[in-house]
């Protein structure tokens, strides 16, 4: 539940996705494959690089 | 001179056009991006605009100051896009042939898809999924002092699934401010069967709801709106009766693409969701949240698909065989 609360954290993540956004991702950034890449798949059914 | 040319200079787009001017030589390719206007809008920073966390000067920029130089960046309207020929025909600025093209052309809402809610929209009916919503539905919830609001969402998918949640949260957070929380009430109409998509994200949110004293109406598929009444009916005739309703309606594609013949009725791209290239266009490759890949409608999806896309095009260019596939990813 800490993720819903109003936290410091929070409000930091908020302007630091931000600032991200703007700064690296339009950019066109590389910013390293996605965290969650593997969890719950079903990995015979991706076709693999 | 080859040409790539990019239609929407929205977040898919300009990371396209970005990542893309890095690879390819400036004296061999020449890259266009087409948009029918100049303004970037940071669209998670729609949702706080209501509350007077996030103001117009932080969320409203220009598209072309995130442009890197050696793009050429055309102002118009999309007129028809032509695969067969390989050529976009735009409203001022002529026609573009290209060899490759990229589409990253969005969706947006559509209140007019459903019946009396176009009728009603500003007057006791709101959204926060275009700018001008935004700033109509901040007036509106300075004004209100107590009675009943309804956040609902007409049909998936929507962009940002999360997001209407997220606004009945900051709602309660925004009437305990101007101490008048129990003189509202907050009820989250939903179509899915509970609180979100995810079972263990539902079992959380629900019980983030209970605390913040919010009701959750699922299963609740919108038929039409009265705002006479200030009601909303679904299609089974349940009511849910509101003062002041905060909708997201219908999401679509972009027209253009379904008056091209290339888009489904919803206005969305159909793509292989593994290459997110169209059926047998081995030169052309969709984006964002205007593709029919069943995955969320949201910048970091895009952001995911753009490195697929760079990696595939990069080896389409060189003749090489393209093993980068996309999986969906928002994080």
């Amino acid at each position: 539940m800490g993720l819903l609360q109003d936290t410091e954290i929070n409000h930091l993540s908020k302007l630091i996705f931000k600032w991200a956004y703007y700064n690296l991702l339009l950019a066109g950034t590389w910013l390293g494959p996605p965290a969650l890449q593997l969890a719950g798949k079903r990995m015979d059914m991706i076709k693999k690089k | 001179m080859k040409k790539l040319v990019i239609l929407g200079a929205g977040c898919g787009g300009t990371m396209m056009a970005n990542k893309m001017r890095r690879h390819l030589d400036r004296d061999e390719w020449n890259i266009t991006i087409i948009d029918k206007d100049n303004i970037h809008d940071y669209q998670p920073g729609y949702l706080f605009v209501p509350f007077g966390i996030n103001t117009e000067k932080e969320i409203r920029k220009t598209k072309r100051e995130f442009i890197k130089p050696g793009i050429d960046f055309v102002i118009s309207e999309l007129v028809n896009v032509d695969w067969d020929r390989q050529e976009i025909a735009t409203a001022s600025r002529g026609k573009f042939s290209y060899d490759i093209l990229i589409m990253s052309t969005g969706c947006d809402v559509r209140p007019e898809e459903v019946e009396g809610l176009a009728e009603t929209w500003g007057k006791n009916v709101f959204g926060y999924y275009r700018f001008d919503d935004c700033k109509a539905l901040k007036k509106a919830l300075a004004q209100f002092n107590g009675g009943k609001l309804v956040v609902n969402i007409a049909e998936m998918p929507i962009k940002c699934p999360v997001a209407p949640l997220e606004f009945a949260f900051l709602a309660d957070w925004h009437f305990h401010e101007r101490g008048i929380r129990d003189k509202v009430e907050i009820e989250f109409v939903t179509p899915l069967t509970g609180a979100f998509t995810k079972p263990v994200a539902t079992q959380v949110l629900t019980e983030a709801c209970k605390q913040k004293n919010i009701t959750i109406t699922p299963n609740f598929a919108l038929g039409s709106v009265d705002g006479e009444r200030k009601v909303i009916q679904s299609y089974d005739g349940t009511e849910v009766n509101y003062d002041m309703l905060v909708s997201i309606p219908p999401n679509f594609g972009s027209q253009v693409m379904i008056d091209s013949g290339i888009a489904d009725p919803m206005g969305y791209i159909p793509v292989d969701k593994y290459t997110l290239q169209p059926k047998d266009r081995d030169n052309v490759w969709v984006l964002g949240d205007g593709t029919n890949v069943p995955t969320s409608k949201a910048g970091a999806v895009a952001h995911f698909q753009a490195d697929i896309l760079e990696e595939n095009i990069m080896a389409f260019i060189n003749g090489e065989a393209q093993h980068a596939r996309s999986d969906g990813h928002a994080l």
